[in-house]
């Protein structure tokens, strides 16, 4: 199959509107983290969710569109990350593939790898676009590693391996049991059905 | 004067080389330019309330950004001759540049950005997107978040309040929280689920056929190409001669 | 040109063990009349239209179905596995998903149809305000659909198909958000269309079938109990006083003291 046909098999039927709250639910679950004061970004959630239930293109499209939007509505610099939630939808599309979204504990498996290698994308975007100071609190982790002699790289590196993996295990897990409670009718009219169902 | 998305595009790629490829002291300029087109400029103006926010929010980053990169910087990046002493702190020469070189470069990219998308619908931008050819699936998927974008925080706050209602421990240790979290997420993934297929159903329905491009668009006004043709040779020039520079060193 | 609609011997099982949502349905809408397909939820209504249209045989390829659905000359065994659009068009159970969300007028959301189907021309606009101005809808026309009532919203979807111009049409449910006078209104909308459009009206209320409807149909558990004429309807409604709220209609009719205002009105809408 080329690329363009399993893209367009991957965006028939309900895949659209959904991959369309995908995106706005990335940009918005920050609502809901605030108000509850939950220490977490969570907001990859939505990119996960449709990488699990069509497939990592539309994983792609999800993340790299929400950031672009985010963008476009008052953050720019979420447009540099761009290269990490692209490589977040397609890592999650492949591990639901294998079939790691049907089991709790490869989720908390997958979530682990998924922050590391997102620790490793964003690393190298952090620390020579921002100069490692991303302006929130983690930032203080990042001047405590410098100052015990790393350089900005590995620095930023290490902080993005304090948080990544939690943030994208929680996140997994999430979408595991929101899956998981979503009635089989409606999971079956997804092209990922199978990659959470037996 | 009209600027059409192409030229704003072009003006966009002459920001982000400058800010790559020339010295921060050059750059500080084209940052105060950005700001008076943007405050004075009408193509550049914009286009919405919520548009000329997002000014007032990024002037506080920025001004925050540089404070923190040079002065953390001017700390940690011991090289060089200290500058200067505050107090007890010494400021290292080096730092202080480095610090200076990245803010200065983080803002005019991200500027550069905001100007263009604050000065134009984000509809327009996804029309032009069809016109160069991107699938109209894409372009229906960025439109139906917009939708999805102006519904969901209503929704979530009715979801929120339901939860309140029947006790959810909105106030209490992080675990009970957590629950919160979930139990907010769940109705709204479990209902906006139901809409998006309900959704994909009806546009189906209506014969809305995938992936199919429609390059026949057509632009509202031809507009001449000086402009976008000026940016790139700009452009490019400041490439040639950054090559030169770093060719001759 | 209006077609006919023939349903033969007609099974459906949305999968292997889930219990059968349609059985044996035959039926048969001559061109250009209107079919009222009545029956208490879960009866199988919205299954029947939705397998008519193409989307249930696009949806669920591992479903089990058997029999024939034939639309005009073309006959599917079991059922099309392609949405027949415009040929066949439907408005679902509930217009708010039937209106995009990619539109800021109304007038954009119903060339829209026009636009996925590729047609193009100047006279579009036109054509879409002489549709907009015969379901009474002029005043909504650069509206944001979002924003619209429920009975608007009922009215703009069913737009959104009629523009088409399909010669099958079929009606999923559209009495749920009508009241009183926009019901006689979108009955009226309906009367209009006999003739150049074949059509099928699911419900579970009996208003609409009776303001419009030449044949009715009756469903219960998948399967087909009654079907006939107006006369034969009205005649056995006593029958499905446990399936339909028949109840409703007799107690209306009959609480009209003026008895030739009850006969007037029983004629109106056609009982003798
Ligand atoms: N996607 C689906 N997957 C599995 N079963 C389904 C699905 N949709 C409907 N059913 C089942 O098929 C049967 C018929 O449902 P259908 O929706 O056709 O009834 P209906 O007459 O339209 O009811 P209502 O008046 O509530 O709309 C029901 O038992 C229902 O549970
Ligand atoms: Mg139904």
């Amino acid at each position: 199959m080329t690329l363009r046909e399993k893209v367009r098999t991957e965006l028939s039927g309900s895949a659209i509107p959904f991959i369309a709250f995908g995106i706005a639910l990335n940009l918005t679950v920050g609502q809901i983290t605030i108000a509850l004061k939950i220490p977490l970004y969570l907001d990859s959630i939505g990119t996960i969710l449709v990488a699990v239930l069509v497939g990592p293109y539309a994983g792609i499209i999800t993340g790299s569109f929400a950031n672009l939007m985010a963008a476009a509505f008052g953050n720019p610099t979420m447009m540099f990350f761009i290269p990490v939630v692209i490589v977040i939808g397609a890592f999650t599309g492949f591990l639901a593939n294998i079939g790691w979204f049907k089991r709790w504990y490869l989720c908390v498996l997958g979530g682990i790898l998924q922050g590391i290698l997102a620790a490793i994308v964003s690393a190298p975007i952090s620390s020579y676009l921002f100069g490692g100071t991303m302006m929130a609190g983690t930032d203080a982790l990042v001047y405590f590693f410098r100052a015990m002699g790393n350089n900005i790289l590995t620095s930023v590196f290490y902080q993005g391996l304090t948080s990544d993996p939690v943030d994208k295990t929680v996140s997994y897990l999430i979408v595991f049991f929101l899956v998981k409670n979503l009635p089989l009718r409606l999971v079956s009219k997804f092209k990922g059905a199978s990659n959470v169902v037996s | 004067m009209r600027l059409a998305i192409p030229d704003k595009l072009s003006f966009v790629l002459l920001a982000w080389t400058c800010a790559f490829l020339l010295p921060w002291q050059f750059n500080i300029p084209f940052i105060v330019l950005l700001v008076l087109l943007a405050f004075t400029f009408n193509p550049f103006k914009p286009v919405t309330a919520s548009a000329r926010t997002y000014f007032s929010r990024f002037t506080i980053y920025a001004i925050l950004l540089v404070f923190v990169l040079v002065g953390v910087n001017g700390l940690l990046l011991r090289e060089g001759p200290v500058r200067f002493r505050f107090i007890v702190l010494d400021f290292y020469d080096a730092g202080l540049t480095y610090g200076l070189t990245v803010s200065v470069r983080l803002i005019l990219l991200s500027l550069s950005v905001l100007v263009f998308f604050a000065s134009t619908h984000f509809q327009d931008f996804a029309k032009y997107l069809q016109s160069l050819g991107l699938p109209r699936s894409f372009v229906s998927i960025i439109l139906l978040s917009m939708f999805f974008l102006e519904q969901l925080p209503h929704r979530i706050t009715q979801v929120f309040t339901a939860q309140e209602a029947r006790g959810a421990p909105v106030r209490a240790g992080i675990v009970a929280r957590s629950r919160a979290f979930f139990l907010i997420l769940s109705p709204l993934v479990l209902s906006s689920i139901v809409e998006s297929v309900e959704r994909g159903v009806a546009l189906e329905l209506r014969g809305y056929h995938l992936l199919r491009t429609n390059k026949d668009i057509r632009q509202d006004q031809p507009t001449s190409r000086v402009w976008r043709f000026a940016f790139l040779t700009l452009s490019s020039i400041i490439i040639i001669l950054s090559v030169i520079h770093w060719l001759s060193n | 040109m209006a077609l006919e609609l023939a349903i033969s011997e007609f099974s459906f099982q949305y999968w292997k063990d889930s219990p059968r949502a349609l059985t044996n349905v035959s039926l048969t809408i001559a061109p250009g009349s209107v079919c009222a397909l009545l029956g208490p939820t879960n009866s199988g209504k919205t299954t029947l239209l939705h397998a008519i249209t193409g989307i249930l045989g696009s949806h669920h390829r591992d479903a089990i179905a058997s029999g024939q659905i034939r639309v005009g000359d073309d006959a599917f065994t079991p059922l099309p596995d392609r949405v027949l659009f415009p040929t066949v068009g439907l408005t679902l159970q509930d217009p708010y998903y039937q209106i995009s969300g990619l539109c800021d007028t109304v007038v954009e959301e119903i060339s829209l149809t026009l636009e996925t189907l590729d047609i193009h021309g100047s006279d579009i606009p036109s054509r879409v305000m002489a549709l907009l101005d015969k379901l009474g809808l002029s005043h909504l026309a650069h509206r944001k659909p979002s924003t619209l009532s429920g009975g608007e919203l009922q009215r703009v979807a069913l737009a959104n198909i009629l523009v088409a111009q399909p010669p099958i049409l079929l009606l999923d449910e559209p009495s749920n958000s009508l009241d009183g006078t926009s019901l006689r209104r979108f009955a009226s909308i309906v009367c209009g269309l006999k003739g150049s459009t074949t059509m099928v009206v699911a419900d579970y209320q009996l208003e609409l079938a009776i303001l419009t409807a030449d044949q009715f149909v009756i469903m219960d558990g998948g399967k087909i109990i009654f079907s006939g004429d107006r006369v034969q309807f009205i005649g056995n409604l006593s029958r499905f006083r446990a399936l339909l709220p028949v109840g409703l209609l007799e107690q209306t009719l009959r609480s009209i003291p003026d008895s030739t205002l009850r006969k007037r009105i029983m004629m109106t809408i056609g009982i003798r």
